[in-house]
């Protein structure tokens, strides 16, 4: 008996023993010989790529603002594809100097990896994945005006995790992709150079409504920043504190987005108090609330 | 693949030039227009602008005037009540249209005994508001019966002056689109700049309102020819150097004609636009001479190949200005920065540099653009989603 448990024993060892051999052998194969030369190769590889990224950021944001307007755009949207394109390589130079990529040791490494990242880096494989989808999809690309939650801003850049929204405030607000699986998206101009501008105006309810209306087309009309091949509208509310006019127009660049807002303001009411037009008083609106 | 490496090849050596002038933009480039003149000594460069200035203003242009108004002033004559009353005439905005139709029309109305009622203006009226007033003044019949009406011709030498891009500034064209199919009894006769014409088709759609529009035919390489002759004849201009770069020419074609030809093709047949270009060729070759007893001997003037100079590096705010003086042909600056809705410091600032750039020019506190720059600036300002001009 006692015989049989030493047998048990040492074969369970052995097959321990073999299998931890198994697997040393295994990673020998996955993994080639890691010597310092070959560190050093890989380190070269990241600087170059690192240095390739960002000259061409450089490059394609530099040409996007020398180009005509209309190409701008259109420009700024080969960025995320030159990125996507350098870090493929480099991964692919790096997985070829390190592992030992045969078809059985692909499988494997694929599993494990998938594995690990899995629990480790979920969100950010996440953003990844809702990066390279995001490039087909298109519900934003560089050069875009959107909102997405409580930002609004031009997306200066695609990077690999998230995206770089300049704000109206000068400010530069980082969003990972992975919010476009669950958070609504609004594009003012969806790859194109126009966004609408929308400008708001309040009047009491007894003002001339048709001499407002002239006025807000003609003062969009004559604005230098108006594209005047898109429709221009003039459209009425009636609320319980006086009239509210929306100026629906486009600006020639949509960057001009504020700027443009402001001067129809400035100019419109420049006429308004030449007509002598009246607003609608606080006391109604603190009545009407 | 070959062959087509060898096509490609061939195309670049072609195209190098055009190319090489696209990727330079670079500012010193552009003092080019006045290149050739400083480099004629300077009593020379004068006489040839004076000579230049004195070429003859009637060209071929008037002869389609005549034929198209002829043609829709007896359609409307026979017909008053349904035929079109008015004839526009287009022209680019670097041309004096306005000259070209008091020219033509005061002859044409002499022979066909028609009384003619022109707008007596040589310029914008400086107050905004005063445009309809001062169109009403002019134009304005008052109440007049059916019986009494005489048949007349309006003339409006240059629309561009009865509007100004500002909330108050077309009230003119209000105005004007209220008149001109008020009474039949008048026949209308527009000038009108390309830009300015299309900016009011898209603002107030002027063109419903208006009959026929000329566009006023490109100049042929003929026609510069003959318009430059007396030049040409004056100052013994020699065209010896065959450097002229121009697709479709024949090798047996004599150098002035080839010259003409690209002149005619980078000048779009404008002739403004051919004069700037024609003196900015014009090169002075000084005689060589071994002895200084023929010091006094003028040299010969060569003309080099006609070439259109780049434009600098514009940004937003010049396009701006830039597009204003095309839309309007011709500004003062308080009406340019009215135009545009800046301050006055502002936009005299900007003009300063443009002015220094040769893009823009100012005579008498008048702003134009140098013709010269015209083709290039056109565009550019239509490759940034200004609207400039749209042919039927």
């Amino acid at each position: 008996m006692l015989l049989f448990f030493n047998l048990m024993n040492l074969i369970l060892a052995q097959s321990t023993d073999d299998a931890a051999k198994e697997t040393v052998e295994q990673t020998q194969q996955i993994i080639t010989e890691i010597t310092t030369w070959k560190i050093s190769q890989g380190l070269i590889v990241l600087v170059i790529s690192y240095i390739i990224i960002q000259v061409i950021d450089k490059l394609v944001i530099w040409v996007s603002e020398q180009v005509a307007k209309e190409w701008r755009l259109q420009v700024k949207q080969f960025l995320p594809f030159f990125r996507m394109m350098v870090l493929t390589i480099t991964i692919v130079l790096l997985m070829n100097l390190f592992l030992n990529l045969s078809r059985d040791n692909l499988v494997a490494v694929t599993g494990t990896v998938a594995v690990a990242l899995g629990f480790a880096f979920k969100d950010y494989v996440s953003s990844i994945i809702a990066g390279i989808v995001g490039l087909f999809e298109a519900p934003y690309r560089v050069g875009d005006r959107i909102q997405i939650g409580d930002y609004y801003g031009e997306v200066r850049s695609y990077g690999l995790r998230g995206i770089r929204l300049q704000t109206p405030e000068d400010n530069v607000v980082t969003i990972p992709h992975n919010k476009i699986w669950t958070n609504a998206v609004s594009n003012a101009n969806m790859g194109e150079l126009e966004a609408q501008v929308i400008t708001q105006f309040y009047f009491a309810h007894e003002v001339d409504v048709e001499l407002v209306k002239k006025i807000l087309y003609r003062v969009a009309y004559t604005s230098k920043y108006t594209y005047l091949k898109l429709p221009i509208l003039v459209i009425l509310e009636e609320k319980p504190w006086g009239t509210f006019f929306e100026l629906k127009s486009y600006p020639l660049d949509a960057r001009d987005e504020f700027i443009y807002k402001t001067d129809l303001t400035k100019r419109a009411k420049r006429v308004f108090a030449k007509y002598n037009l009246h607003y609608p008083r606080l006391l109604n609106m603190k009545d009407n609330r | 693949m070959g062959k087509l490496f060898n096509r490609f090849q061939a195309w670049l050596v072609d195209n190098r030039k055009l190319l090489l002038s696209r990727l330079s933009t670079d500012e010193k480039e552009t003092q080019e227009p006045e290149k050739s003149l400083t480099e004629l000594p300077p009593s020379l460069a004068s006489e040839l602008v004076v000579a230049v200035d004195k070429l003859p203003s009637d060209n071929p242009d008037v002869e389609v005037i005549y034929s198209t108004l002829n043609k829709n002033f007896e359609k409307w004559r026979s017909n008053p009540q349904t035929a079109d009353n008015s004839l526009v005439i287009l022209s680019s905005p670097v041309t004096t249209v306005s000259q070209i139709l008091t020219e033509s029309l005061s002859y044409w109305a002499l022979e066909s005994k028609i009384p003619l009622r022109p707008l007596q203006w040589t310029g914008r009226p400086s107050v905004v508001d005063d445009i309809t007033t001062k169109l009403r003044q002019q134009l304005g019949r008052g109440v007049v019966t059916t019986e009494s009406k005489r048949p007349e011709i309006v003339v409006i030498p240059n629309l561009s002056w009865c509007f100004l891009r500002s909330v108050d500034g077309l009230e003119g064209i209000d105005y004007l689109q209220d008149v001109l199919l008020q009474d039949d009894s008048r026949f209308w006769v527009i000038g009108a700049g390309k830009v300015g014409w299309e900016y009011l088709n898209h603002v107030s759609n002027f063109k419903a309102y208006c009959g026929e529009s000329l566009e006023l035919p490109r100049l042929t390489d003929e026609q510069l020819q003959e318009w430059f002759e007396p030049i040409i004849a004056e100052f013994d201009i020699t065209f010896n150097k065959s450097n002229f770069e121009f697709p479709n020419t024949e090798e047996s074609e004599s150098n002035q004609n080839r010259y003409f030809k690209k002149l005619a093709a980078v000048s779009e047949g404008v002739n403004t636009i051919a004069v700037q270009i024609f003196l900015r060729s014009i090169c002075y070759e000084p005689k060589e001479t071994e002895n200084e007893e023929n010091d006094g001997e003028l040299g010969s003037l060569v003309a080099e190949n006609p070439e259109l100079p780049n434009l600098p590096r514009l940004n937003a705010d010049e396009h701006y200005i830039l597009y204003s003086l095309l839309l309007h042909g011709d500004l003062t600056l308080p009406a340019l920065s009215e135009s545009l809705g800046d301050e006055k410091s502002f936009v005299k600032g900007k003009i300063q540099m443009l002015r220094r750039a040769g893009i823009v020019e100012q005579n008498n506190g008048i702003l134009t653009i140098n013709p010269i720059h015209y083709p290039r600036l056109k565009n550019e300002l239509s490759n940034n989603n200004f609207i400039i001009y749209e042919s039927d």
